[in-house]
């Protein structure tokens, strides 16, 4: 079968829906027919898009945490004990459940109830089945949405959206370059229009599932234009299946200009490549994530580092954070440490909410940078698809002219080297494979070249890893110990 | 790059590690603190340090794995790097085909517990029950005393357990101190213990 950006058959997903369910026992009791029903019944405060259009039109910022433990009662008890702090609330996956091992998810499960305490990093709902997330879903009072990591998703999707949670996180990019090692493109890519078409589906019965790629990719250091091309593809691939509420999100890179001028670059972005594409009747938001890369390990620390992405976020105005922690360098937080992650945000953005909107030159330039890049990679991924998105950033990936920093896929070239400036942005070292007009990398090899001269250094991998260590060592920039 | 000589060590192995030495992630010259204060025998000196790296279980998080190789390698040590989500066969079969003084595992993602458990009886089935076995990372789920994490991966049978905001300058010291010791306790048996099975377990 030949991969390409075209709505899947009816017959193609009915035969695949059949053997898909056979993945583990629980997947027989996803009826698709039962999830409709399900989410029809859900009240506006607990629909994913109603609160997010709602948010959207009073200029709100919502806030959603990241949590998930191994079994049902322990994790609607987290669930109920973060809704009074958050706006909207996650259910984040174990990393078993992501690869689809489904058999070790339940020795996690068997062993979290042994032990009386969670050994697994999330909560495996596929293991938990449609009747115990729809309890879950009953049990608590605002949206809830599935955040993985699964580059083969199909099963998740079927029985989570079922049991009525009403946003769904990732993408066949997304969910693959920084989350898998052998599994490819194709394959992912293939899958996800699978968990697209379904939300299609849903559409297509009255029922609006939120449809959010996962912006930060790998976390680390990764340049504001790679981020938004994938953010842009999986929002196209996602239209093409007949989701029609879309978040797209972006990972806070450090520097408040960039961050800034990153998220309206973002918007703007979107809806150009989506009416280019033909698509006009879609619900679009954003997503901004705190700091995704290492954190400090003092929690007041870590404590700084939340507020930072929640100034920005809000000077950004994005329509939801996804809040860290202070205990993000340790372990997967308590309920107490997520709960001090959202306070401090929501301190912050409450006071910068009423203040004006910042509007310098140099966001306006920053921002223009952005368009500009993704403008040169998206070109080229048209090009090499002979105009169809999905073949064109399968070759892109395969020759390296596109590339993601710090993925461990064999699927990603793995060239691309991100460094930051004299200010904190991150900046491009070697473009590797991909094509970018001589301007641009003159800008960024200038911005470069300012930092190695006031850190009296040439520039090196050297300073990568000064960077990549920089915010856990309590600064932004990894200048050398005597400078 | 680096030979799996091994047969049936499966190709796809080698391609992975062709992929992380081609990924494009050099790190320069690392300065490292002078050696340690033990007496070395003129064998240890002069033999060299070889050891398996890699991310166990279904762990994703490879930046540290990335950081870690270069450290290692500009301390002049030979690094066999399995990246990320690296099975328990897969570490004691690299470490046997390339005869490694020590494996490095890795585990970020909080499932340590479970996926550790075992790698020593392992190695200890396939007659290098010796090996050094170090580990380090996020260990465990949530933020805990560390003497507990410790002491867990301690009993599970690793040599030394390390947390994510270690002194990697010092590790690499403790690492190399190690393998001499190793090395010289093995001299007086006159005998090459890690090739032979300790125990034959059925
Ligand atoms: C970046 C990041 C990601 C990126 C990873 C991109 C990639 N492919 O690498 C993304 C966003 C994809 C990601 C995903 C997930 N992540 Co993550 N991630 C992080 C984060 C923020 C930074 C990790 C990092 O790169 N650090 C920088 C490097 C340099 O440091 P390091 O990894 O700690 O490695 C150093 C040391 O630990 C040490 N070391 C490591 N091993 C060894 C071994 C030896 C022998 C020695 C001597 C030393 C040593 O040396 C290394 C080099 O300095 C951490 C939190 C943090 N630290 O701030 C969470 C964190 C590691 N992630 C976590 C989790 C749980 C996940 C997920 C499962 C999602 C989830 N449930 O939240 C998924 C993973 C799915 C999977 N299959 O693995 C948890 C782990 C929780 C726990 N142990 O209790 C953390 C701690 C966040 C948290 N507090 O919840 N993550």
């Amino acid at each position: 079968m030949e991969l390409n950006n075209k709505r899947l058959d009816d017959d193609v997903f009915d035969a695949e829906r059949k053997e898909i369910l056979t993945g583990w026992h629980t997947g027989k009791d996803a009826e698709f027919d039962a999830g409709v029903k399900q989410q029809s019944a859900l009240p506006k405060s607990k629909q994913f898009s109603a609160v997010l259009a709602k948010a959207e039109v009073e200029g709100n910022t919502l806030l959603q945490p990241r949590a998930g433990v191994a079994l049902l009662r322990e994790h609607t008890a987290l669930m109920l004990g973060l809704t009074p702090h958050c706006d909207v609330l996650p259910t984040t996956i174990d990393a078993y459940t992501r690869l689809n091992r489904y058999e070790d998810a339940q020795k996690g499960i068997d062993r979290s109830r042994a032990a009386g305490t969670s050994l697994l990093n999330g909560f495996p709902a596929v293991n938990h089945g449609v009747s115990s997330c729809a309890a879950l879903v009953e049990s608590v009072e605002k949206p809830i949405q599935v955040r993985h990591g699964t580059p083969d998703a199909r099963l998740l999707g079927e029985i989570t959206l079922c049991a009525g949670f009403s946003s769904y996180e990732g993408g066949g990019i997304s969910y693959n370059i920084p989350y898998a090692k052998t599994v490819s493109l194709e394959k992912s890519i293939r899958d996800w229009q699978y968990c697209d078409r379904l939300i299609g589906r849903y559409e297509e019965q009255g029922v609006r599932i939120n449809r959010e790629p996962f912006g930060p990719l790998t976390g680390t250091l990764v340049p504001p234009f790679v981020s938004h091309v994938v953010a842009i593809i999986e929002g196209l691939l996602a239209l093409e299946q007949g989701a029609k509420c879309l978040t797209l999100g972006y990972g806070q890179a450090g520097n408040l200009v960039q961050d800034v001028a990153a998220m309206r670059a973002l918007r703007n972005l979107a809806h150009h490549y989506f009416h280019k594409a033909g698509f006009c009747d879609y619900a679009l938001s954003t997503v901004f994530h705190q700091w995704m890369g290492g954190f400090p390990e003092d929690e007041a620390q870590a404590t700084a580092v939340i507020c930072l992405g929640a100034l920005a976020a809000r000077m950004a105005e994005v329509t939801k954070i996804i809040v860290k922690t202070p205990h993000e360098a340790s372990g997967v937080p308590t309920l107490e440490a997520n709960i001090a992650g959202l306070r401090a945000t929501r301190q912050m953005v409450n006071m910068i909410a009423d203040q004006t909107r910042p509007d310098g030159e140099d966001i306006t330039q920053e921002a223009a940078i952005i368009e500009a890049e993704v403008h040169a990679v998206m070109a080229n991924i048209y090009a090499l698809g002979n105009g169809d998105i999905a073949r064109g950033v399968v070759t892109a990936f395969g020759n390296g002219q596109f590339d993601i920093p710090f993925s461990p896929a064999l699927a990603n070239c793995g060239k691309l080297t991100p460094i930051r400036d004299n200010l904190g942005a991150v900046r491009v070292f070697d473009f590797g494979e991909i094509p970018m007009p001589t301007d641009i990398r003159a800008f960024h090899h200038d911005k470069i070249a300012e930092r190695a001269k006031a850190e009296n250094r040439e520039a090196s991998f050297d300073m990568v890893v000064d960077d990549v260590r920089a915010i856990s060592a309590s600064k932004l920039i990894g200048r050398p110990a005597a400078a | 790059m680096l030979a799996l000589s091994k047969p049936g060590y499966s190709t796809i192995c080698s391609e992975i590690l062709t992929h992380y030495i081609n990924q494009n992630i050099f790190f320069d010259e690392i300065t490292m603190p002078s050696h340690g204060p033990h007496m070395k025998s003129e064998r240890a000196m002069l033999e060299s340090y070889k050891v398996v790296l890699g991310v166990i279980g279904s762990d994703c998080h490879v930046v540290g794995n990335r950081i870690l190789d270069r450290f290692l390698s500009n301390a002049g040590i030979e690094v066999v790097n399995l990246g990320v989500m690296v099975s328990q066969e897969e570490f004691m079969l690299a470490a046997q085909a390339e005869n490694a003084d020590a494996i490095l595992v890795s585990s970020i993602y909080g499932h340590g517990e479970i996926d550790c458990q075992g790698l020593r009886e392992l190695c200890q089935e396939n007659g290098i029950g010796d090996l050094l076995l170090y580990v380090g990372g996020n260990l465990v789920i949530g933020k805990k005393d560390w003497k507990d994490v410790e002491s867990l991966f301690l009993e599970m049978g690793y040599d030394r357990v390390f947390a994510p905001n270690m002194d990697l300058a010092n590790a690499v010291c403790v690492l190399k101190d190690d393998i001499d010791m190793q090395r010289i306790s093995r001299l007086g048996h006159n005998s090459t213990r890690r090739h032979a099975p300790i125990a034959a377990v059925i």
